[in-house]
């Protein structure tokens, strides 16, 4: 990140700050869009989040822990965006041509839908670390530090998100044979 | 896919799968809306030690704590006057006189009537002296007003203070005003370091002293421009001691 450049914008320098935000939005929408899995609330949070880090500017302190402040302010208009959500909110969005060249076997797919499906179930603050720490590679201690919560905080959100996925995918998994035993 | 490692790398095979780039009409909207933010303003805190250790904590409550008696004892100490700066006045014979007399008009506790009290207006009134005069006071700040009346308006003050000094090159540029120069004559004959300067249209005398500009409007309308600037002079010698 530039250094001068957030400089410039923390002095109000929007120019600046536009170059700062198409440098990081690509990064702040993928993991606004994998912890909300809402198209229209990942823009909504995005929008937010960066309108919001243009007004706190003057308030960073340290200009090199830029690219944390501006996450945790997305991540904190990820939770705002879910608490508006509506549970029926239905995303119908085309994907755009940008998964894996090959195609997905059928059993990709179910599991792929399978997760998309249970992940919804579990808190928000835990799906935010669990994106931070599997989608960007984030160790947990600089998640907490960059979401301003403790280390334990932040293991027991991961732990907590992973139990919920595990404990879902099982319950799902037994519904399943539950019906194939009635059918 | 249920023990941690598979659920693991399944969940981060398909976090991987989704959208990597933020939609264009997204961002554009963004920097739409910060065209039209301010950004927050900042401001230092002073008041507040970086770092304050415990003991410059303890020194810190314990000088508060000491000045807020010390204040509790200096204004509710035996003796003291009941209406402290309500009728202040900076000349002490004046306030002695009116201490004396129950019924003196109080002057506001406003800095324009603090330059002059209603007793030692009230001979520059209407109606002359022993009839009495009240004041008004108005304004806070650099400039304040004080308005004696009789019956009718017959002074106004118009305290400058700060900033009198920028106001008076002003006034001195005024077509037709002119400098008064024996203005501010102590009793031993000095001039308190004070200037003058009449506007004949406006029949207004302005006094300035260090960064302090009084402008002194008395008399009625009727009165000629030299009757005025005497009237106005009077007062300005009696107030220009107190700038």
């Amino acid at each position: 990140m530039d250094r001068v450049l957030v400089e410039q914008a923390r002095r109000g320098d929007r120019e600046a700050f536009a170059v700062l935000v198409h440098q990081v939005s690509d990064t702040l929408y993928a993991v606004a869009y994998r912890i909300l899995r809402d198209t229209g609330l990942a823009e909504d949070a995005l929008q937010n989040a960066l309108v919001l880090a243009w007004r706190r500017l003057p308030h960073l302190r340290e200009v090199d822990r830029f690219e944390a402040w501006i996450h945790r302010i997305l991540v904190h208009a990820c939770y705002d965006e879910a608490q508006r959500s509506r549970p029926w909110s239905a995303n119908v969005r085309l994907l755009p041509v940008e998964g894996p060249s090959t195609p997905d076997s059928t059993a990709d797919v179910a599991a792929r839908d399978e997760l998309e499906r249970v992940f919804r179930r579990i808190p928000v603050d835990q799906r935010a670390v669990f994106v931070l720490h599997h989608y960007l590679g984030l160790p947990l201690v600089e998640i907490a530090e960059m979401l301003g919560i403790p280390a334990g905080t932040a293991r027991s959100r991961l732990y907590y998100a992973t139990q919920g996925l595990r404990a879902a995918l099982i319950s799902d998994a037994a519904l399943e044979l539950e019906k194939g035993h009635s059918a | 896919m249920t023990d941690d490692r598979s659920l693991e790398r399944a969940a981060r095979s398909w976090l991987e799968s989704g959208p990597t780039e933020a939609p264009d009409h997204a961002v554009e909207a963004a920097l739409l809306r910060i065209q039209t933010t301010r950004q927050d303003r900042v401001t230092p805190v002073l008041w507040r030690l970086p770092k304050m250790n415990g003991v410059a904590r303890l020194f810190a409550a314990v000088a508060t704590v000491g000045v807020v008696v010390l204040a509790g004892l200096f204004t509710l100490r035996p003796g003291s006057p009941p209406n402290v700066g309500a009728s202040a006045s900076p000349n002490p014979s004046a306030s002695a006189g009116e201490a004396s007399s129950p019924s003196a008009p109080a002057t506001p506790s406003v800095a324009a009537c603090a330059l002059i009290t209603t007793r030692e207006a009230a001979p520059f009134g209407p109606y002359g002296a022993g009839t009495g005069a009240s004041a008004n006071g108005s304004g806070t700040g650099a400039e304040t007003r004080c308005q004696y009346t009789g019956g009718d308006i017959f002074l106004t003050l118009t305290l400058t203070n700060p900033g009198g000094t920028a106001a008076f090159d002003l006034v001195k540029a005024i077509p037709g005003a002119r400098a008064i120069p024996d203005l501010g004559a102590d009793r031993g004959g000095g001039l308190l370091g004070a200037e003058g300067v009449f506007d004949p249209a406006t029949k207004t005398l302005y006094v300035a002293k260090g960064d302090a500009l009084v402008a002194i409007l008395a008399g009625s309308s009727a009165q000629s421009p030299e009757t005025r600037l005497a009237t106005e002079t009077a007062i300005a010698r009696i107030l220009v001691g107190r700038l």
